[in-house]
């Protein structure tokens, strides 16, 4: 009768065998199931990237029509600041104007030589 | 609109906090899916979970907390995986984010959950398999509880690798004490004695977590199958011979003593270094001599034919101990009879990480995890909890002896290198799990064993587990482990 060793020594490798040719046998199936796991696990992945999409596309149309009311804001604001400066400068300009700051001056001459004589005191 | 597919259960709390989570329900769109919101004050909220899920019409069910944010498309992702998967599995988990920071997590890792809720929320439970283990039970772990109960049912467990929400609030220490609890019961309810301590009490130890001990009644005998051609190298400043290294740490250090040694030497080990061997460990000592070329897989193969245990531990010479009790951990985790394989952690030299388990790339390349990184808790505690792999390295491997047997042991074929790979497929094929324990831990000297060149026929033996490498059962679309 063979010795334990033997046995263990006769037996290793085939079993050794047995458990590669084992697995074989399922390697289909375990590949088949992991890559169907696989695609799920990106599907969900892509479906949240899609939604990710979206949403930034969403914030990204919110900033430009945020922008575009901003322009608009500014556009009118620089326009009425135009419109304004060419008022003042045709008032500015105008001989009503001109005249009545002669006048004023005249006016005010007294008093300026009134506020020398102060500071001279 | 047909019958809705997910039913979220939005917890009582604070009203601003519960519109912030049904405002981002809302925001989810239309689609096969309910919010329900569970009725009654903050505080434990178990019983009024379970009767609103009785009450739903979700295949699936799941909890919202009050002040959590569902993720844009979090939803239509679940949906978009369920209608690409073809089937319905038992249980469901999304990836999360909160104050703990952005949690991508692994695909199901049995360990893991008992270790800390790494399930978290989104959890999606099929609405059968919640009736069947009762709903929710009262705890400050409550939803720890539940994942416990109902993985003891099934093992179908599937991650959806899409951020779900995100979390208002963390699990704090009371989450903590109360799922310490959730497992010590699953352990009486599974008739096994075991004891569930909290970690941070031993040196390189992070708190925050949980380890479980199986009782071990009666020591089996472990046989130390050491290979050894008595080669030296400085340890510590000193030039050292390192089996008898190895072999002073084992009979000092060591706190498991039903132990023997089986030293397998080659043609060229120093029969002084033999001699000093057996003046170490005594009457321990069995000599299994391998002859011709080098082949650690003959070597591990001889060791094992001359061993007498009933567990085997291949064990590398060039490897030291670190704390005593590293073999009674990794014999407590062998005691469960799913698992076939046990690994420790490796540091090298300098207090680097060298081994917490062996996972396979997108490639299907085997990689060690963290390996040159320092030895904290590493990303929520992958380096420092029990963790399920499909490999663990051979430099230090604990198996039973009938398991090592029956699968053939070390394929010779393979002399050098992925013989570990290839016996850990092996053991996996017969449907066990491998785990490995950072509670284990041991240095290990590595440069000093070997050059690792991978031959093309080393390469071209591990594509036959191809389907299996390509498809790491743990570790996740991102290729986090």
């Amino acid at each position: 009768m063979p010795s334990d060793d033997a046995v263990f020594w006769r037996e290793l490798p085939a079993r050794d065998r047995e458990a590669h040719a084992d697995e074989a046998a399922r390697a289909l199936l375990l590949e088949n199931d992991q890559l169907r796991l696989h695609a799920a696990e990106l599907s969900s992945a892509l479906v949240q990237a899609r939604e990710a999409l979206t949403l930034s596309h969403r914030l990204l149309e919110d900033q430009s029509v945020a922008l575009a009311e901003r322009d608009s804001v500014v556009g009118d604001a620089e326009r009425r600041a135009v419109e304004a400066q060419q008022m003042l400068d045709a008032v500015l300009s105008s001989r009503r104007w001109q005249a009545g700051e002669v006048v004023s001056r005249a006016v005010r001459a007294p008093r300026v030589v009134l506020a020398r004589l102060r500071r001279a005191q | 609109m047909s019958e809705p597919l997910l039913t979220l259960l939005l917890l009582p709390g604070d009203e601003a906090a519960r519109a912030a989570a049904t405002d981002s329900f809302g925001a989810q769109g239309d689609g096969p899916w309910e919010l329900l919101r569970v009725p009654g004050p903050a505080g434990d909220p178990a019983a009024a979970l379970t009767a609103a899920a009785r009450g739903s019409t979700g295949r699936y069910v799941g909890v919202l907390g009050a002040g959590d944010r569902l993720e844009p498309g979090a939803l239509a992702s679940v949906v978009a995986f369920l209608e690409q998967l073809g089937r319905e599995p038992a249980v469901l988990y999304t990836d999360e984010s909160g104050p703990a920071g952005i949690f991508s997590k692994p695909r199901w890792v049995p360990a893991y959950l008992e270790a800390t809720n790494y399930l978290g929320r989104l959890l999606l439970v099929r609405r059968d398999v919640l009736a069947d283990v009762g709903g929710w039970r009262p705890g400050a772990a409550t939803e720890w509880d539940l994942a416990l109960r109902v993985t003891e049912r099934t093992d179908d467990v599937v991650h959806v690798p899409v951020p779900g929400l995100i979390r208002a609030d963390a699990d704090d220490d009371a989450v903590l004490a109360a799922g310490r609890r959730a497992v010590e019961e699953r352990y009486a309810r599974l008739d096994v004695p075991a004891t569930v301590e909290l970690t941070g009490s031993a040196d390189g130890d992070s708190p925050g977590y949980l380890r479980v001990w199986r009782e071990v009644p009666s020591p089996p005998l472990v046989s130390i199958v050491v290979p050894t051609i008595g080669g030296r190298r400085t340890v510590d400043g000193q030039e050292r011979v390192l089996v008898t290294h190895l072999l002073r740490a084992l009979v000092e250090r060591t706190s498991y003593t039903h132990w023997e040694l089986v030293l397998v030497t080659s043609e060229g080990t120093d029969p002084d270094v033999v001699a000093e061997c057996r003046e170490i460990v005594g009457d321990r000592l069995t000599l299994a001599p391998v002859a011709g070329t080098f082949n650690f897989s003959r070597s591990v193969n001889t060791g094992a034919a001359a061993a007498r245990g009933d567990l085997l531990l291949l064990l590398n010479d060039d490897v030291d101990v670190l704390e005593p009790r590293w073999l009674d951990r990794m014999v407590a985790v062998a005691q469960d009879p799913d698992v076939g394989a046990v690994g420790a952690k490796l540091l090298f030299e300098d207090g680097r990480i060298q081994h917490v388990g062996v996972s396979f790339d997108r490639d299907g390349e085997a990689t060690h995890p963290h390996i040159f990184e320092a030895e904290d808790a590493g990303y929520f505690g992958s380096k420092v909890v029990d963790r399920d792999h499909d490999a663990v390295t051979g430099a230090c491997l604990l198996t039973p002896r009938a398991l090592f047997a029956e699968v053939g042991g070390f394929t010779e074929a393979l002399p050098l290198n992925y013989n570990d790979v290839d016996y850990c497929l092996k053991v996996r094929a017969t449907g066990r799990r491998i785990v490995c324990t950072p509670f284990a831990r041991l240095r290990h000297f590595e440069s000093s064993s070997r050059t690792a060149r991978i031959e093309d026929e080393e390469r071209a033996a591990l594509l036959w587990w191809r389907h299996r490498t390509m498809a790491d059962p743990y570790t996740n679309v991102r290729g986090l482990a």
